[in-house]
């Protein structure tokens, strides 16, 4: 279901069902309609999954990660060296200035972390830190390059900043105002994204391929080159980014699996055997190879939940009467096709 | 286990604060929320999850890492609510005894659950405010529509429309996630 579903039904009566506050009729106009459609339903179950979910999110509210850091700090190196927390305070209408910069660009860092990785790489040099709690948080870095903190956000950099390339790390999300040089190029690493800004463009990049896809879970983000508007996108929830070749653009992502190796849950729905046999690769780093063409007809409906790979092309092997080789450490995959 | 995934916990086990204060902030309230849920006591879990964080530090050099840091840090966050409710005897009727004494690789609900909320969590910060704080009286403090609009000088209607405004804002924004959540559900 995308986005611009139209429930087609007043969106207040859905919540005064779901408050226990409809009276009967309504019920039934309720009732009556989720009956009607499977994506009406649908719709509802989603709704009604995050009307479900309050009990503990109250809880986040209630945890101060910053003041619990120093407790923790205390106990693990004593009192020395206080790290610089910034005072926190409003937000300026740093929208204004948003035209005059070179190159801006907002990123979720957060969303990109956690699709991509779950860990940073560290230089152990000395290192500057930027906290922010409960509100947002603005500050100048060393290069001149303005950083607009979100709640709950945490940016770093060590003492290599400035020297052959501007380096920061970012939790959280932030507005970054980047400072035009060329010379020194201005990257954000979130787990093993890079965001990359050299003077009035800018690109994404990881190190191991020269195609990175950004999928967003959760939030916004965009990706603005200021000088060509054509170049522009935003990216919102479900959607993915791809950078080839100097071009960023934007899909609808279609990939049940993308954060399969966080979750270990492998999801097809009607999938074509390709996209299978691609999926499974990446999932469980094996090779597999299709035997012949006929086969790519194949599709395949089912969920994996941590399963080994034997189990998943034993279940191949019967759903689409597939037979299942092994040779040199590559699995091949042969059969008449569906 | 990549490359920089040991390049961090080589950072960790180096000591370095940088490293460390970085882990926290990723996970510290994530974690705390996890053990709130098993042990039914936000404070004690924000402990108990404090003390994971000390003895991770103590014991860096130790540690052995085998999937991720993340996974680590909730296992050992689990076992630890565990320890603490054999030791203090917790009998409290409101949560369910097989919550306590699940192992943790059999916990995958309840951590798909805590993940659920996070991303709510953060989704429900980006709201505006009016719609926020009607969506918190709604949803943390329990009040019924008709009590919020009393309390605001609001209609009902207005209420309504904030609620669902705010639904329907975090749901946009954690889709993905939740077709994901309701796919595992209907497979269960």
């Amino acid at each position: 279901m995308n986005n611009s579903f139209n429930p087609n039904i007043e969106q207040e009566l859905l919540i005064r069902f779901l408050s226990n506050e409809a009276t009967e009729p309504e019920k039934q106009l309720v009732q009556d309609w989720l009956r009607k459609d499977m994506d009406n339903l649908k719709y509802f179950e989603e709704l009604s999954t995050i009307w479900k979910s309050g009990e503990d999110l109250k809880s986040f509210s209630l945890i101060d990660a910053a003041e619990d850091w120093e407790k923790v700090r205390e106990r693990m190196y004593g009192e020395k060296d206080k790290r610089k927390v910034l005072p926190l305070y409003k937000k300026p209408s740093w929208i204004k200035q948003l035209s005059k910069v070179a190159a801006v660009f907002i990123l979720l860092g957060l969303v990109l972390f956690w699709v991509n990785s779950n860990y940073w790489k560290i230089g152990g040099k000395d290192e500057t830190s930027y906290t922010s709690t409960a509100q947002t948080t603005e500050f100048t870095l060393p290069d001149g390059t303005n950083v607009h903190l979100n709640k709950d956000s945490y940016l770093s950099y060590n003492e290599e900043f400035g020297k052959e390339k501007r380096e920061v790390k970012l939790v959280g999300e932030a507005f970054f105002e980047v400072k035009q040089n060329k010379e020194k190029p201005f990257l954000v690493r979130s787990g093993t994204v890079v965001t990359q800004v050299i003077g009035t463009s800018f690109n994404i990049y990881s190190y191991s391929k020269d195609t990175i896809k950004v999928t967003v879970l959760t939030g916004k983000v965009s990706l603005q080159k200021k000088a060509n508007t054509e170049n522009k996108i935003m990216m919102t929830a479900g959607e993915r980014g791809t950078y080839i070749k100097g071009d960023i653009q934007k899909s609808v992502n279609q990939d049940l699996n993308f954060i399969s190796w966080k979750t270990g849950i492998l999801t097809f729905k009607h999938t074509p055997l390709v996209k299978v046999i691609h999926d499974l690769e990446k999932h469980y780093g094996q090779k597999i190879q299709l035997e012949n063409n006929e086969m790519e007809s194949c599709e395949l409906t089912s969920t994996f939940k941590n399963r080994s790979l034997d189990e998943v092309l034993a279940e191949l092997e019967l759903v689409l009467s597939i037979n299942i080789n092994k040779k040199d450490n590559i699995i091949i995959i042969s059969g008449e096709g569906c | 286990m990549n490359q920089e995934e040991s390049n961090f916990i080589d950072q960790i086990k180096q000591g370095g604060e940088g490293a460390f204060e970085q882990l926290f902030h990723l996970y510290y309230k994530v974690l705390t929320v996890y053990g709130k849920k098993l042990l039914g006591d936000l404070d004690l879990a924000k402990e108990i999850v404090q003390d994971v964080f000390v003895k991770f530090y103590e014991n860096r050099e130790e540690i052995q890492i085998d999937s991720s840091i993340k996974n680590y840090l909730f296992r050992a966050v689990h076992n630890a609510c565990l320890n603490q409710v054999k030791k203090a005897k917790i009998h409290d009727s409101h949560h369910q005894e097989i919550k306590y004494n699940a192992p943790f690789y059999d916990n995958a609900d309840l951590l798909i659950q805590t993940e659920l909320e996070e991303n709510i969590w953060k989704a429900i910060e980006k709201l505006p405010d009016q719609c926020l704080r009607i969506f918190k009286l709604s949803r943390f403090e329990g009040k019924k529509n008709k009590e919020i609009a009393e309390e605001l000088c609001l209609s009902i209607r207005t209420v309504e429309t904030q609620i669902s405004k705010a639904l329907r804002s975090i749901r946009t924004d954690i889709k993905d996630l939740l077709i994901l959540i309701l796919l595992i559900s209907a497979s269960l």
